[in-house]
């Protein structure tokens, strides 16, 4: 009775509604799935840039998290260790060490490389943002709470989240910029 | 548009590569700067330097990470769909 009990605690916290302060505690099962890992950059001695596409990733804890009545597949890569920090200068994709955290966003039961998010920031699940709290040392659980956060990433199927930069000329570009039409994002880098 | 996530944008190296590219001719649309290079751009949109991203009009994204011999065939079909 008492391994029923906190199953079924465990179920309700899953369904605890995002938007109140509470810690949510998602329960992690065993699970086998693939997704593909980000590409790999490497810098030679000359400065000359070589892209390699790591191969698939494994993933091996599964929860689910319910986000304004909407759930979400949650996932963990294999790891040694999971951490919530990243020990690199930049938290940019190249470099970031802190755990991947995969949430298949349209729910289609495959994880692209863009359903990733780190455990270090934000973390959009439909349209709220969560930080995560604690991941357990053999992944069995991930806590996870509301994040003050604005909304921020990109995940296809939702709006684009708001957004504002600057051109070199001082021209302002936000989301509502160019509303009404079709936007081709292209991130890169002139250096 | 392009983000730009190189770091120091006010260097007179990025500033001159602007302009040595655009006066090529071939660069026509906005291109904005995160102060923060690649790492903001990783908190604000998450987003890896790899891949375009299409926006619907209505402002929904229709497609992440595309590579480029994705996009034609995802612009034919938002345009198809559009008619």
């Amino acid at each position: 009775m008492i391994k029923d009990l906190s199953i079924a605690f465990a179920a309700f916290m899953t369904l605890i509604p995002a938007g109140q302060s509470e810690t949510i505690r998602i329960p992690m099962k065993a699970c086998r799935l693939t997704r593909p890992a980000r590409i790999d950059i490497k810098i030679d001695k000359k400065g000359n840039p070589s892209i390699n596409q790591k191969p698939d990733f494994q993933l091996v804890w599964k929860g689910s998290v319910t986000v304004d009545r909407e759930s979400f597949d949650i996932y963990l890569p294999r790891a040694g260790s999971y951490s919530l920090k990243n020990t690199a200068k930049d938290d940019g994709d190249l470099y970031n060490t802190s755990t991947l955290i995969s949430i298949d966003s349209n729910h289609d039961g495959r994880l692209t490389e863009d359903e990733g998010w780190f455990a270090n920031l934000p973390i959009r699940i439909g349209d709220k943002m969560f930080e995560a709290v604690q991941i357990a040392p053999n992944g069995n659980s991930v806590e996870l709470k509301p994040s003050a956060k604005p909304l921020s990433g990109i995940v296809v199927g939702r709006k684009i989240p708001p957004f504002a930069y600057k051109s070199r000329d001082g021209k302002s570009v936000t989301q509502d910029t160019y509303k009404g039409k079709a936007v081709l994002l292209d991130v890169w880098s002139v250096t | 548009m392009s983000v730009d996530g190189a770091l120091g944008f006010e260097s007179d190296y990025v500033k001159n590569r602007e302009k040595q590219i655009r006066q090529q001719g071939a660069w026509t649309w906005p291109n904005v700067y995160d102060p923060q290079g690649f790492a903001g751009v990783m908190r604000r949109l998450n987003v890896s330097g790899y891949g375009l991203v299409l926006i619907a009009p209505d402002g929904k994204v229709l497609g992440k990470g595309i590579r480029m011999d994705s996009v034609e065939p995802m612009l034919d079909r938002l345009f198809t769909a559009a008619k």
